[in-house]
């Protein structure tokens, strides 16, 4: 993995993991004290539901209670309903509603002992109707609520309500009358008991239900409190049972999972926004460390004993103390390189005298011999001589010759330290002039124009195209083929340097060959001394450049040299 | 015995219909008539409610007017015969006949007030889809003349020709009034108060309306006539010594009817008719008695009922006019008996598209009890609600109105239909 993503994921994880501990806990400790929170007030409301209705039961109870004496005192009530005066028949019908609109009930009806219902205000014309059982239906309920609290269905031409009802007996006349009277408890109630939007009151009883909300509440995610409330439910058989009716304080969590939803959504887009800038910086801090090492590992990569003129940057902190360390060790590197040259050439010296050692011995033997031969015949065959001489000449001049090239040869070994600007595009030119019409080779000449000059000594260099175009036009053995010869600067680690490129459509080399073809006396060439190359070599390291040599056997062979320009040189 | 129609009578009848014969009249020259429901303008002459009646009938006139015993009496006609050799009724109109702008009324100006307000002056086939109930055609004879073809075949179809929606009346420029054919104009005014003037202008009647208010309050006003069925109203006149009371004929029959879906109708012997009416509607009622004219429609082209609706309504009920008192407390009473789970008051409109939907367990509705034209009225009621059978309308009970009239008012007479018609004193 790179150091670049191992210091993003680095970044991430430092920035996320933190972030994600802290809105698991604050979303943990806001729900569960919320949650409590909920509860408290949903158990509070109950408890004030209870004590409203409690309230509502205790004034339905005064209400009954005054109109008792009232009803005690009515001699039209008394002539129509003990008497059976007929006069006051429809006054006796009438009278549960005139009192049910005085008293502010929503239902009130008389009966007499038997059940029958002698008058009613919520449904005037149920008169007649008989359901006994109310009475003890009524105590029963009380019992079983302590707090007064009973709810009844109670009849109407346009289908049943539910009631908050208390009772009250009276005697006339000897007969024994019940008033039941009540408050409608329907939707709108449960609202004014709930007194906020938030809180839903449901009332469930076998059945039938209702809500302040419309429709029963499902309970499943909500604080809820609860309490029974007796029921009398009337219309079945037996006339009057007593249920239970499940009176349900809900508060809904929704809000709060509102604010959890909420909250996750900030922290989302928090961790967004923080993964975001975690990575930028990351990517920033990563690149500011990876980057030097990057450039030192590329520079590091080029780095060899021909090219030892890299240049290593500075800088304080760690990365720049190790190109500091890189620059010194290039730089022991160029010095040792250089002994090694040195070293290299002291030997090649030695070598090169040992091999003149043996050149000129081989050269000088057989002049040795034709004069030990010449001499013998002066001494023993004086009048021969002119003969034998004539007959040894040409001994004596392929020695000549072979001593002569020689020489030529190792003239060229010679070291020469004359430095000045060079017109490569110049030398270029009057070489391949030089060698234009040998053989059949048909030069092709690309020169950048405005080729900045190298510094060196323009022989050296003039022996450098020499030796390169000669072995590229031998190269194509008097075949028909092509030398392309050209120029052009090029920029290599910060610098500027002028790039010549040689390159035949010859025979080519193997890759064995080319290995070894910058070493000394190292020939592909019947008749070839071996140093052509190699002096090339020497001659371009002289200049502080290098070159290198790509070929194909078949295909031909590309030698390019490299030399830093005038104003590298000058820097 | 109800009172029963006169047969054909064909010569004006001069029957006593004064609602207190005998009494004198004060001179007074404003007379007031206290109305208890809204009055517009844009229903007459053909009156919606008994408010509009009282009043229309002081301002557009019938043909014929059809008197408290049931005879046909001139109206704007002076004379009518059946043709012998057709069934067509020729019909003259009364010489001196003018709407209240004075211009003369024409045969033509009846005909006109017959037909659609968009209709061009051709005749028969641009009548009124009310009208083409009553009339068959119609043909002009000349300027007083008019030769009817009425669709009943009656003896005493006459009567047919004092149907309010017959009445005569002409559009008046610059007035939402219309004008009729008696002696009398409205002045102008709101509708809170309206003052209608005789042409002499020597007598006026003031109609001071309390819809949607106490119609006690109109007595405190000093009306010094109010028709009523309220019965608080009746019950405080009582205890007012200037007022009289008396009993208008019984106007309507309410009934229950039962889509024939399953089982026959719930059956009311005359002594639980009676009950409803005594312990059920606060009103002036009694167990409805007959004979009803529905029993008797053999003059009649009745198309057999359709099928009800198989699918009844999901919540069984017994529906009723919700502005109507009587049909909520029989309706009321019904399901204090137990004979339906429960009752719902539904608006007119709604009734009426309940009805033709005929999906309800049972309805209550009001009947004209004394119809001009029972063919008219069995097809008005079939044509809403196809599946009426009308041997299956089972009456309960028959309610009147009462007039309380401030004592010294007696010129007032009432009409077949209950409608009290003032003397303008022209």
């Amino acid at each position: 993995m790179m150091l670049r993503t191992r210091m993003l994921l680095a970044f991430g994880v430092v920035v996320l993991v933190p972030l994600a501990l802290l809105a698991f806990g604050l979303r943990h400790e806001m729900t569960r004290r919320l949650t409590e929170e909920y509860k408290a007030r949903v158990a509070s409301v109950g408890a004030v539901i209870q004590e409203d209705l409690q309230h509502q039961s205790s004034e339905i109870s005064g209400r009954l209670a005054s109109l008792k004496i009232a009803l005690m005192d009515d001699n039209r009530f008394r002539a129509g309903a003990v008497g059976g005066i007929e006069l006051e028949r429809n006054y006796v019908l009438d009278y549960a509603g005139s009192a049910m609109r005085l008293t502010g009930l929503a239902m009130l009806q008389i009966e007499d002992e038997d059940g029958r219902i002698v008058s009613s205000g919520h449904f005037r014309n149920e008169h007649g109707r008989i359901e006994p059982g109310l009475t003890e239906a009524l105590a029963a309920a009380m019992k079983r609520g302590p707090d007064s609290i009973v709810l009844m269905t109670t009849r109407s031409a346009a289908g049943e309500f539910l009631s908050l009802v208390r009772s009250e007996m009276l005697e006339l006349g000897g007969r024994t009358f019940t008033l039941v009277g009540g408050n409608a408890v329907d939707e709108s109630t449960l609202r004014s008991l709930a007194r906020d939007h938030a809180i839903v009151v449901s009332l469930v009883y076998p059945g039938a239900g209702l809500s302040s909300a419309g429709q029963p509440e499902n309970a499943g995610d909500s604080a809820t409190d609860e309490f029974e409330i007796p029921l009398i439910r009337s219309g079945g058989e037996p006339p009057f049972e007593v249920v239970t009716a499940h009176l349900s304080v809900i508060q809904s969590l929704s809000p709060l999972h509102n604010l959890q939803r909420s909250v996750d959504s900030w922290f989302l887009w928090t961790a967004v926004g923080a993964g975001i800038v975690a990575l930028l910086l990351g990517a920033w801090l990563s690149s500011r460390i990876s980057k030097p090492l990057a450039d030192l590992a590329a520079k590091t990569a080029v780095l060899d004993l021909d090219r030892l003129d890299v240049q290593f940057g500075g800088g304080t902190d760690e990365v720049g103390s190790l190109s500091r360390l890189l620059g010194d060790l290039a730089s022991r590197l160029r010095t040792s390189a250089g002994r090694v040259r040195d070293a290299e050439r002291r030997a090649t010296v030695g070598d090169i005298s040992r091999q003149i050692n043996h050149d000129i011995k081989n050269g000088l033997i057989p002049l040795r011999n034709v004069i030990r031969h010449l001499e013998q015949v002066e001494r023993d065959e004086p009048t021969a001589l002119s003969a034998v001489f004539a007959d040894r000449r040409p001994t004596v001049d392929a020695s000549i010759t072979y001593l002569e090239t020689l020489a030529a040869s190792y003239q060229r070994l010679s070291p020469n330290r004359v430095r000045r600007d060079c017109n490569v595009n110049a030398l270029i030119s009057e070489v391949v002039r030089a060698e234009q019409g040998r053989d059949r080779a048909e030069f092709e000449v690309q020169l950048q124009s405005n080729l900045p000059a190298v510094s060196g000594d323009p022989i050296a260099l003039r022996r450098i195209l020499e030796n390169l175009t000669v072995n590229a036009v031998e190269s194509l053995e008097s075949k028909p083929g092509h030398v392309r010869v050209s120029s052009e600067t090029i920029e290599r680690d910060g610098e500027r340097r002028v790039r010549i490129t040689v390159a035949d459509t010859g025979r080519g080399m193997s890759k064995e060959e080319t290995e070894k073809i910058f070493a000394d006396f190292y020939t592909t060439k019947e008749g070839g001394t071996g140093l052509g190359l190699s002096i090339v070599r020497r001659l371009v390291m002289d200049l502080g450049g290098a070159v290198t040599v790509e070929s194909e056997r078949g295909k031909g062979t590309q030698i390019v040299v490299e030399i830093p320009s005038v104003s590298v040189e000058r820097k | 015995m109800p009172p029963q129609l006169a047969r054909a009578p064909v010569t004006p009848a001069a029957a006593d219909c004064r609602l207190f014969p005998g009494q004198t009249e004060s001179t007074e020259a404003i007379f007031s008539v206290g109305l208890n429901e809204r009055v517009d303008p844009i229903h007459a002459p053909r009156p919606t409610n008994e408010s509009e009646r009282l009043l229309f009938r002081q301002l557009y006139e019938t043909l014929v007017r059809v008197d408290c015993e049931g005879h046909a009496v001139p109206g704007l006609a002076a004379s009518w015969r059946l043709d012998g050799s057709t069934k067509t009724w020729v019909v003259t109109l009364r010489p001196n006949a003018r709407f209240s702008d004075d211009t003369p009324v024409t045969a033509m100006d009846v005909v006109s007030s017959w037909m659609s307000p968009d209709a061009g002056p051709a005749i028969g086939s641009e009548l009124r889809p009310d009208v083409r109930r009553l009339v068959r055609s119609v043909i002009v004879v000349d300027d007083r003349t008019l030769e009817i073809d009425l669709q009943s075949r009656r003896p005493d179809a006459i009567l047919a020709l004092g149907h309010t929606d017959l009445a005569i009346a002409t559009p008046s420029p610059g007035s939402p009034w219309p004008m009729g054919t008696r002696s009398a104009r409205i002045g102008r005014g709101g509708t809170s108060v309206i003052t209608l003037f005789n042409l002499s202008g020597n007598f006026s009647i003031r109609f001071p309306v309390a819809s949607g208010r106490d119609s006690r309050d109109l007595l405190d006003q000093g009306v010094d006539l109010l028709v009523t069925r309220d019965a608080r109203t009746l019950n405080y006149a009582s205890t007012l010594p200037q007022f009289q009371t008396t009993a208008l004929p019984w106007l309507r029959t309410h009934v229950l009817l039962t889509p024939n879906r399953a089982g026959a109708a719930p059956s009311f012997s005359t002594d639980e008719r009676r009950a409803l009416a005594q312990d059920a509607v606060r009103g002036e009622a009694r167990g409805a008695e007959g004979p009803f004219w529905w029993e008797s429609l053999s003059d009649c082209e009745v198309d057999p009922p359709q099928a009800p609706p198989v699918t009844p309504s999901a919540m069984p009920r017994i529906v009723y006019d919700s502005d109507d008192s009587a049909a909520r407390e029989l309706a009321e009473r019904l399901v204090g008996i137990g004979k339906y789970p429960r009752a719902s008051g539904l608006a007119s409109d709604a009734l009426a598209q309940a009805l033709r939907r005929g999906n309800e367990s049972a309805y209550i509705l009001s009947l004209d009890r004394r119809p001009l034209d029972p063919c008219r009225e069995i097809d008005a009621l079939m044509d809403n609600a196809g599946w009426i059978d009308p041997r299956s309308i089972v009456p309960l009970v028959d309610t009147r109105p009462q007039a309380i009239v401030r004592r010294g008012r007696s010129r007032l007479n009432t009409e077949w239909d209950g409608t009290i018609l003032l003397e303008l004193r022209d």
